[in-house]
């Protein structure tokens, strides 16, 4: 037995070894319990049969017969019958005991409420023993013997006298209901079925806690049950029970929100929630099981407000995770966003990632304060910060952000030059920032870059251009070159951009078009002129 | 507590299982109706039928075995749940072992009509010798496809479930609590736990006993008797219900301490005999307040310890929401606040108060309870409630159609009359005897019923003990059985 209980504590229960020792400890049951019962006695450091040792140690601690001995059991009796799931209970109930200074549930009550039928233990308690209750029992008996004297002479009167089963509108009442008739078998099926789901006790608990926050005439009380709402909160938080946390934090948010002078009291519990290990526990949990528990954490995380945002940074430069990083970045720009002095300081760390989630962040923002330090990082020497840093300076969309993104039209990398070009087209520059964009275009490389790049660099030159843009864009939707033919899609963003543009010598360029051999430069131009038309009779 | 977390603990609970439950649902079924009905009756045939049809379904080609041990239902070693539409017959059926000293039936494939209408009818009959003579009668029947095995425990039971002792022990861990919190330190819960679940083991070995037991009030201090009395009529109402024991141990606990919170209120108000001003109501209504103050204080939170707490608030907070505290939030109440409001207003009702001219009789407290039903009380546990005591519970002193006085020892069991309970006759007739006023004499009549419910001194009730246990005790069965010196020619019946 010893042996099955360490194994059990030591391996998790699907082990080989652990299952291998409850055979064994199923079959010495099984051999014993041959002819009948076998009955142990306890002791600190032993179990004995029939006065005979059968089994002592010295090491205490982990020991069954120390164990037994400390909740008070005296003597096992295991009747035949025993099998392997019983011997396995029983031995995780004494697993379960070991944990008892932290759970306060004794291994007597484990026992008690397994009931398990075959096997039987003897508690030494004085107060059922007899000894110390004696002199109650004999109180109590003369107590009642008086009782009983006084009746003799008891004056006995009539009370109201009631046919009692009247009320209870049973079908066919007769003269006499019997034991066993009085609730219809409907209703107790009824309330069997209410029973099923058992009663959300977590939940009642924090009503209950809510109600005496709620209503408190002192400050004690309303300590003792912040208390509990915090030992709530974090029990939630430990299991991951986030669901039932956010809504018990919602309703203490609802309940502090109406304490007045009071209010500051329930911050311990919302305070109790930064625990950092616990809530980088939730988000590597989050990014093992994938995007279904994103809105839970996210909705968790937002109670907590502005008081998480530290805890909350740190975490996003540690963690890696993508599920993490996307509900860490939710919850840090809802709302007003975070303070800058919180990010400022990270924007410079070497990993690239977390440079580019501090970027995100102030982007996110849109605090103008943040230009000064994003320029710097748009020399960041990876791309992805580059990009990052492009989208953010053009979502603050100051008038200093437009000549930053000018520069970055020439960036070495494609991802980040598309990125510029968009933002660009997005804030409607002044004039100067045209010249850039067609010294862009028409660099001898543009037509060998990526379809996507070409795409926004002349969509861009669309909402863009004026007249200075046109005899570029009929030149490349001609397709005319020295070396090789242009690619077809940049012949069709070209009609495109001209179709945006729409002045007259646009649609001139357009009108030409028409009478290409190419049958998608023919289909490009006339829908170019359709839009060039539109946008017109929308200006008159 | 701060920072301790709350202990999870792990459900173990006994399988449901749907065919083992119907058989034994059946079989209990046929065993009442053969116990009440001459073996001819169509009730009994179908309720017979019934079962062998669940048995040829599933057990066509294998034997099954329905057994007992420590009052719980096997079905080959398979133990079962219990739900509230089980709970009268499968009583009935573990009384019927218990009263043969049965282990259980093993049922063989191709068990007949015939074999089973006998054995039920043996099983229905009185029992002098036990097994034994039931094993004879079963040979000489010649039952080939009905077997009966003994009890695997010897029917020894261990001290600590004697009913005195349990209640005395309640006593005891109460005036201990009491004591402990006074003294700001921390409850002793293994003691505490000990004591609850000797409570549970001991309703669900024998109810009426400790069922009784509920007639004392006020001795020593109102509040441990309450608490303990309180406790013993959750339990038994939470059996009805088919709590395990596990839940009744939950219930147990959470019962026994939901007026904790009174010790904060001073004795001077909790026991003023005049009316109490607003300032003094307003004190003695945070008691629930209190009792989950004083639970929070203590080290740890788990469930039972939860269930307590959230119990204790609501204890007085009726169905409709009504009562106190106040509620903002709030709006229902668990089963357990339930159950331990109609138990808590039961026992409060019948025990006499300083404050108050006449108690009301134990007759009147149901009566209160059915009047309030589905407003303050959950309607189905009003009606268990009356089923699990009786018309008239027990401690109402009755007068007979015979001219006895009487005090009711015990409810009436299943299939008897609500308003035929036990009673020990306290005047008139043979003072100590005790009458079963289900019992029928030769005519199939009964020779007596209750014609008046009185009122002995104001008091409501007396107490009144039954069990093996008490009545071997001594100085109380024989005091019971004293002759009354100077029976009165007429009973001093005062309108
Ligand atoms: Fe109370
Ligand atoms: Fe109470």
């Amino acid at each position: 037995m010893q042996k099955a209980y360490r194994a059990i504590r030591f391996y998790p229960p699907d082990h080989p070894l652990a299952n291998h020792c409850l055979d064994e400890l199923a079959g010495a049951f099984d051999r014993a319990l041959a002819d009948g019962t076998l009955r142990l006695a306890v002791s600190e450091n032993s179990l004995t049969y029939e006065e005979e040792p059968v089994f002592t140690t010295d090491d205490l601690r982990e020991s069954i017969p120390f164990i037994l001995f400390r909740d008070g059991i005296r003597s096992l009796t295991f009747r035949n019958g025993l099998g392997r799931d019983e011997a396995a209970e029983l031995i995780e109930a004494l697993g379960q005991a070991q944990e008892v200074d932290k759970a306060d549930h004794d291994l007597v009550t484990i026992l008690w409420e397994r009931n398990l039928p075959h096997l039987e233990y003897q508690v030494a308690d004085p107060l059922l023993e007899g000894e110390s209750s004696a002199d109650g029992l004999r109180q109590l008996a003369s107590q009642l013997q008086g009782k009983l004297e006084e009746e003799k002479r008891a004056r006995l009167v009539r009370t109201p006298h009631a046919d009692l089963t009247e009320s209870l509108e049973l079908d066919a009442p007769g003269d006499e209901v019997l034991v066993g008739n009085v609730v219809p078998e409907e209703e107790l099926i009824q309330l069997e079925r209410e029973l099923e789901p058992e009663q959300d006790i977590l939940a009642e608990f924090g009503i209950v806690l809510l109600e005496i926050l709620a209503n408190a005439t002192s400050d004690e009380d309303r300590i003792v049950a912040v208390r509990g709402l915090e030992d709530l909160a974090s029990s939630l938080l430990e299991w991951g029970d986030l669901a039932r946390l956010t809504h018990l934090l919602q309703e203490t948010a609802a309940v502090q929100a109406d304490l007045g002078e009071h209010a500051d009291l329930v911050d311990d519990v919302f305070e109790g929630m930064l625990d950092k290990e616990r809530l980088r526990a939730s988000l590597d949990s989050l990014d093992a099981a994938g995007p279904g528990g994103r809105q839970e954490l996210t909705a968790f995380l937002l109670i907590l407000g502005e008081r998480a945002h530290r805890l909350l940074i740190e975490l996003l430069i540690e963690s890696g995770g993508k599920q993490s990083r996307h509900v860490l970045l939710d919850v840090l720009t809802a709302g007003a966003g975070v303070p800058l002095e919180l990010v400022l300081p990270h924007l410079g760390d070497p990993r690239w990632y977390v440079a580019r989630n501090m970027v995100y962040l102030l982007g996110r923002m849109k605090d103008p304060r943040a230009m000064p330090h994003l320029e710097p990082v748009l020399a960041h020497s990876d791309e992805r910060v580059r990009k990052e840093a492009a989208r953010s300076v053009g979502a603050i969309g100051e008038r200093s952000s437009v000549p930053v993104l000018a520069a970055l039209l020439s960036d070495p990398s494609p991802a980040v030059r598309v990125v510029a070009v968009r933002q660009l087209g997005r804030l409607r520059p002044p004039a100067e920032v045209l010249s850039r964009l067609l010294l862009q275009v028409r660099a001898r490389d543009f037509s060998t870059r990526s379809e996507g790049e070409i795409d926004a660099f002349l969509d861009t030159l669309g909402q863009l251009g004026d007249d200075s843009a046109v005899p570029l864009l009929d030149e490349l939707w001609r397709g005319r070159s020295f070396f090789r033919p242009k690619p077809l899609h940049l012949r069709l963003f070209a009609l495109r951009a001209l179709g945006q543009i729409g002045t007259a010598s646009a649609r001139q360029s357009l009108s030409r078009a028409l009478r290409s051999s190419d049958n998608a430069v023919r289909r490009q131009a006339r829908r170019g002129l359709w839009e060039a038309n539109r946008q017109e009779a929308a200006s008159q | 507590m701060s920072g301790q977390p709350i202990t999870p603990l792990p459900r173990c609970d006994a399988a449901a299982r749907e065919d083992e439950r119907r058989l034994v649902h059946r079989l209990a079924v046929a065993l009442r109706t053969t116990g009440f009905h001459d073996p001819g009756n169509t009730a009994v045939q179908g309720a017979i039928a019934e079962f062998l049809r669940t048995v040829r379904t599933r057990w066509a080609h294998e034997q099954v075995w329905v057994g007992v041990r420590n009052r719980c239902v096997f079905v080959n070693d398979e133990r079962l749940r219990i739900g509230p539409s089980d709970y009268l017959n499968v009583r009935y059926l573990m009384d019927t072992f218990d009263r043969w000293n049965l282990g259980g039936i093993t049922f063989q494939p191709g068990v007949r009509d015939a074999e089973m209408r006998s054995v039920l009818y043996e099983l229905n009959q009185k029992s002098e010798r036990g097994l034994e003579e039931l094993a004879a009668r079963a040979r000489a029947l010649g039952l080939k496809h009905v077997e009966l095995t003994e009890p695997e425990r010897e029917s020894e039971e261990p001290a600590a479930h004697l009913p005195l002792r349990t209640y005395s022990a309640c006593l005891d861990v109460c005036r201990e609590i009491q004591e402990t919190v006074r003294e700001h330190r921390h409850i002793r819960t293994r003691r505490l736990r000990r004591v609850t679940q000797a409570v549970v083991d001991q309703l669900l070995e024998d109810e009426s006993a400790l069922l009784s037991m509920t007639t004392i009030k006020e001795f020593d201090d109102y509040l441990f008797t309450h608490s303990t009395n309180v406790a013993i009529l959750s339990v038994a109402l939470g059996q009805r219900l088919g709590f395990d024991k596990r839940t009744l141990g939950d219930l147990c606990l959470a019962a026994f301490l939901h007026d904790l919170g009174k010790i904060l209120v001073p004795k001077g108000i909790l026991e003023k005999p005049t009316q109490l001003d607003p300032g003094e109501r307003a004190q003695i209504q945070q008691h629930p307040i209190h009792a989950v103050i004083l639970l929070l204080e203590q080290e740890q939170l788990n469930q039972s310890t939860l269930r307590a707490i959230v119990a204790g608030f609501e204890h007085h907070i009726n169905l409709d929401l009504s009562g106190y505290p106040r509620l903002t939030r709030k709006n229902s109440v668990t089963l357990f606040g339930r159950i331990i409001c109609v138990a808590d207003r039961y026992d409060a009702i019948t025990t006499r108060r300083s404050y108050r001219k006449t108690t009301s009789t134990p007759h009147e407290g149901v009566r209160f309870l059915l009047e309030h039903s589905g407003t303050q009380f959950e309607p189905v546990l009003v009606k268990l409630f009356l089923e699990m005591l009786g018309v008239y519970p027990p401690g109402t002193v009755v007068g007979l159609s015979s001219g006895e006085v009487g005090v009711v020892r015990r409810p009436p069991l299943p299939g008897s009359a609500l308003s035929r309970p036990q009673i020990r006759v306290v005047r008139g007739g043979d003072p100590g005897t005790i009458l079963d006023l289900a019992d029928r004499d030769a005519a199939g009549k009964h020779p007596r019923s209750v014609v008046a419910v009185l009122n002995p001194d104001d008091d409501g009730q007396l107490p009144a003990l039954c069990g093996a246990e008490i009545e071997a005790l001594g100085p109380i069965g024989a005091m019971i059985a004293e002759e009354v010196p100077d029976p009165p020619a007429r009973l001093p019946v005062a309108r």
